[in-house]
């Protein structure tokens, strides 16, 4: 295997103000993407996260050429590619529903995209590809007779073959199950840093998202909520909806009020240190993660509540806690030597550069 | 409510060259009150098993007895069991009320007045949030609502088994584990002897008061999920429980070491186990090794390079290449996201004895039994 | 760079796969789909025209058109009946009481019979269902004289009751195969949670399963109607005078006393065809399928 047939030299991805409207007569135009502006490194690995509806994958079909740009501009190192068809705009795409030609076999699914544009070395290319994601003795199968985990890597081979400076996948472990999707995400990642492609995956998952990306773009509504690394998104959200979106089980989500600077009150006897430096009595959301409840000690401010479910999942354990004065009870991750039991009464703290606070109205974070 | 006993139950599904083993020698007994949960990759068998209970099927060796009472030629409408499908299986004429009130007014279940009908279909609905959708008909509901109308089907009426059939399978991640708890909430406070099959191990884990681990039609292990955890009884059920997998080393004695992946990994030799051979497979999960110095002479160590950190919410998941660049093996280690190794790094990886797993070797791609722990 | 250009611009390149072009090729397309269209409407136009028309024109070689109704009259009246010897009225009535007979024959045997060969599969099972298709390959003629035969002996020739008999010949193997395919379409898990809430499989049957094929029935049994109706050549054989349909009715005025009325014919045929054309209107809506949306997993 030569670095001459695999591997690409990186450009960055820049995306300025790119907007895309829908309209149709007699309809409501649509604003999908509403201004997005990401500059992404060469070689950076982007994951581009939201719920469905986001707009997420209208932006990629923008920079694969399958959509028209209604306004913006999308550069691939210095060139503008909104007026090349797709073929010209050296990006490669790996579809969600693999898209792959039935009729082909898998060596004429990974060589057709090289013949139509005359490349001389398919066969070489294509052998080292498929050596390279040890598929060699997929070649002459059809794709109705692959394994979805098998298509998947077929998908990924064209998308790849091609040594696309910018690679674009549309949800590529969706169809996988949960064994197969930890290890292709890995593979795709080594893969990714190996070869030094500019990726952008798009992805509803944000336990993917997280674990994939170099930095993600949280997006929501046609706008980017968020842009950061995981440690950034995860532990330092920007808002509520980035902050609600992101993190399994789900962030504890409760109405509150400032009661002095560094203590928010919840619930109808609760209260938590923040870091926040909001002023006291403002009304706020306060959002604690489960993974960062713990069990108060001494005499820190803290929520009383009562377990009212206790799951030993053994790895951990998922206590539903109810607190008197809020309509949701708290949800609590405990750690594998800690047992709690239904009807014990407990008193939650967290640490107060992990109690979050949210404007109740629009959910901007307030530090 | 009842017992539930399956007895030596099998079932095949066509003739001849197309036929498919279903069930084989399915030999389970259910105590009153129990909840008890059926866990398999799909394709295992689980639904027929389900279905064998309801009489939906017919069994063609073995017999199911419910409360010591033989259901042989008894027809589903006589047995009494209430089952959740997971296709839901919602009557789509139906508005949400008349789905809920259909078991009620069949008059097999009891007789009520359509006051007492309104009375039992409004506790449920409540209990399960779904009391303004009464209205509706199953095809305005989304999935989630979908499912707890199903449900609601079946916890409105008196019932001796509860049967459910993957009920939270098509929910999204966040939905199923609220709901996995409200679940764990109606199972405590009803007491109804159940039957819940699943593919996914923290349900079983969470929910289970014992679990019975199926696997092409035959039930490999039956036991607590504490039992099922600490002591798979093979390479198959170690590997059906925990996300990500147990990682699995070829080992091989010398002296009164094991050691495997090219000399990168060793622990002192179980004297309590015999090894055929001299050769094994160690089982190690991945939350259960911690990163950092070495641990005591009684302890499992590994050595690699930091491959791959990938954030997992608050943990960290670590690809580590033990054994050398070549022909070594990765293994995944999971930890707080401030345990601080970073990507090229060597770290040392160590677990307490206690929590390593011993199975026999084997050909590669071939499950093996458990022989026991590397500590006794 | 767009920017630049202008919102017209960019509205301009809204044009996504999908929207329509004119390009020659399509042009020649559309000619071709219009050529067509006229080829095959042409004989409705044709038969329109003629029915109106009054009996001087009808065989003028040269456009003549100066319509009148009066044609309709004749068939319904009892100069129609001079000319052919049969009473179109009755005939119409005849052709309706049939037809509705053979379809009833068939929904009500049918039905649980198309249920069966959905939901159980048994040893020759395919077999059988198969062989009901085959009644409707071989040629009509291939059986017409064994018929004739077979009903003159039991007295059953020129009844309404042996028509009946031998239109749900017809109409039986479309009723099994149609509603078959929609039972089967039908999850049988909804028939299953019906038995767990205590229903009898007979109950299960008649109050899940049979609401839900109701478009599927109401297809059956309109297209059953519309093939019984249009059948001519068991009436022809099979009846004389007392039970003969409009299909035999229609074509004597093509000669049966010697000379061919071609406006009568045609006044004829289009009062034949409006039975059908109103029953398809009217079930038109119970047609839409899509009931059992929402009832099972996507």
């Amino acid at each position: 295997m030569s670095t001459t047939t695999l591997g690409t030299t990186a450009k960055s991805l820049v995306l300025e103000s790119l907007h895309k409207r829908y309209e149709s007569r007699g309809r409501e135009p649509f604003h999908a993407v509403k201004g997005i502006d990401l500059h992404i490194e060469p070689g950076e690995l982007v994951a581009l996260l939201g719920p469905s509806g986001c707009g997420k994958t209208t932006t990629l079909r923008m920079i694969a050429g399958l959509e028209t740009v209604t306004s913006g501009d999308i550069r691939i190192g210095d060139r503008s590619i909104p007026d090349l068809p797709p073929g010209k705009r050296d990006v490669g795409v790996g579809f969600e529903s693999y898209a792959l030609y039935p009729p082909l076999d898998v060596r004429g699914n990974l060589t057709y995209g090289l013949r139509a544009r005359g490349v001389k070395d398919a066969d070489t290319r294509v052998r080292a590809i498929a050596e390279r994601l040890e598929m060699t003795d997929l070649l002459g199968l059809r794709p109705a007779g692959l394994s979805s985990g098998q298509k998947q890597r077929v998908a990924l081979a064209r998308a790849l073959v091609r040594n696309p400076p910018v690679l674009l996948l549309d949800e590529p472990l969706s169809h996988l199950d949960a064994a197969q999707r930890q290890r292709v995400r890995r593979e795709l990642k080594v893969l990714q840093r190996e070869f030094g492609y500019t990726t952008i995956v798009v992805t509803h998952d944000q336990l993917e998202a997280l674990s994939l990306a170099d930095r993600l773009a949280v997006m929501d509504a046609g706008i980017i909520q968020q842009f950061g690394t995981a440690d950034e998104i995860f532990d330092d959200p920007a808002n509520r909806f980035v902050a609600d979106f992101v993190g399994e089980p789900k962030i504890n989500l409760a109405e509150g009020v400032v009661e002095r600077t560094g203590v928010v009150r919840v619930g109808r006897d609760g209260a938590l240190a923040t870091a926040s430096r909001a002023p006291a009595g403002t009304a706020v959301t306060v959002g604690v993660r489960p993974q960062d409840a713990r069990v108060a000690v001494g005499e820190e401010p803290s929520v009383p509540g009562e377990v009212v479910v206790y799951e030993d999942l053994l790895e951990f354990g998922l206590a539903t806690v109810r607190v008197e004065g809020l309509d949701a009870s708290l949800v609590v991750q405990t750690p594998a030597d800690v047992r709690w039991r239904r009807g014990d009464a407990v008193r939650l703290a967290a640490p107060p550069q992990r109690v979050y606070l949210f404007e109740p109205e629009g959910g901007a974070r307030l530090r | 409510m009842a017992s539930v006993s399956i007895d030596h139950v099998s079932k095949t599904y066509g003739s001849g060259s197309s036929a498919v083993r279903a069930l084989e020698d399915v030999d389970l007994s259910i105590e009153d009150g129990e909840f008890f949960v059926v866990l398999g990759p799909s394709g295992a068998g689980k639904t027929t098993l389900l279905k064998s209970v309801a009489g939906l099927v017919e069994v063609e060796a073995g017999d199911v007895r419910i409360d010591g009472t033989s259901m042989e030629g008894v027809e589903p409408y006589h047995r009494n069991v209430a089952m959740a499908f997971e296709s839901y299986a919602l009557y789509p004429q139906k508005t949400v009320f008349d789905n809920l009130a259909s078991p009620l007014r069949s008059g097999r279940t009891g007789r009520y007045s359509a006051e007492q009908q309104r009375q039992r279909i409004e506790a449920v609905t409540t209990t399960l949030g779904i009391d303004h959708l009464l209205k509706r008909f199953p095809r305005e509901l989304s999935n989630g609502q979908r499912q707890r109308v199903a449900l609601g089907r079946v916890l409105v009426r008196p019932a001796d088994v509860y049967l459910l059939d993957e009920p939270l399978s098509h929910l999204d991640a966040k939905l199923r584990a609220a709901m996995r708890a409200e679940l764990k909430q109606l199972g405590e406070m009803s007491r109804t002897t159940s039957l819940y099959v699943t593919h996914d191990y923290q349900e079983a884990l969470a929910l289970g008061d014992r679990i019975a681990v199926l696997r092409s039609g035959r039930v490999v292990q039956v036991g607590t999920p504490e039992q099922i955890w600490r002591e798979p009884v093979d390479t198959f059920v170690a590997k059906a429980l925990g996300q990500p997998e147990i990682n699995l080393f070829e080992v091989e004695a010398s002296g009164d070491r094991l050691r495997g992946a090219g000399g990168a990994l060793e622990l002192p030799a179980p004297a309590h186990l015999e090894l055929p051979g001299g050769r094994a497979r160690v089982g190690v999960r991945p939350r259960d090794l911690a990163l950092g110095a070495p641990g005591g002479a009684d302890a499992l160590h590994l050595r690699g390079r930091v491959v791959l950190a990938e954030r997992l919410g608050r943990l960290m998941e670590f690809s580590v290449r033990v054994g050398g660049q070549d022909g070594g093996e990765d293994v995944i280690v999971v930890a707080d996201s401030d345990a601080g190794a970073r990507e090229g790094e060597l770290v040392d990886l160590h677990l307490p004895l206690t929590n390593v797993h011993v199975f026999a070797a084997g050909p590669a791609g071939e499950e093996t039994v458990r022989l026991g722990g590397a500590a006794r | 760079m767009l920017r630049e250009r202008g919102p017209e611009v960019a509205l301009a390149r809204e044009l996504t796969p999908g929207q329509k072009r004119v390009t020659p090729a399509s042009v020649v397309a559309d000619l071709a789909i219009l050529a067509w269209f006229v080829f095959s409407l042409f004989p409705l136009v044709w038969m329109v025209l003629l029915a109106l028309k009054n009996d001087a024109d009808q065989t003028s070689t040269y456009f003549r058109f100066s319509p009148t109704t009066a044609n309709f009259g004749t068939v319904l009246s009892q100069r129609g009946q001079d000319l052919t010897s049969v009473d179109f009225g009755q005939a119409m009535l005849t052709s309706v009481l049939n037809c509705a007979g053979a379809v009833l024959v068939s929904l009500v045997v049918g039905i649980p019979a198309a249920y069966a060969a959905g939901r159980w599969k048994f040893k020759g099972s395919e077999d059988l269902m198969f062989q009901m298709l085959s009644f409707r390959f071989a040629p009509e003629l291939m059986v017409i004289v064994p018929l004739f035969v077979i009903y003159n002996t039991l007295g059953v020739f020129d009844t309404k009751l042996g028509m009946v008999w031998v239109l749900q010949l017809v109409t039986m193997p479309l009723v099994v195969w149609i509603l078959r395919s929609y039972f089967q379409d039908l999850s049988p898990e909804l028939e299953q949670a019906a038995l767990l809430d205590g229903y009898t499989r007979r109950r299960a049957f008649l109050t899940v399963a049979l609401p839900l094929v109701r478009p599927g029935i109401a297809a059956a049994a309109l297209l059953a109607f519309i093939f019984a109706w249009n059948n001519y050549l068991f009436p022809l054989i099979l009846t004389d005078s007392a039970a003969t349909t409009v299909t035999v009715a229609v074509t004597k005025y093509l000669g049966g006393g010697g000379q061919a009325y071609y406006n009568l014919t045609a006044a004829a045929a289009l009062l034949g065809a409006l039975p059908p054309l109103v029953l398809a209107l009217t079930i038109q809506r119970y047609l839409v399928r899509g009931l059992s949306f929402g009832a099972v997993k996507a």
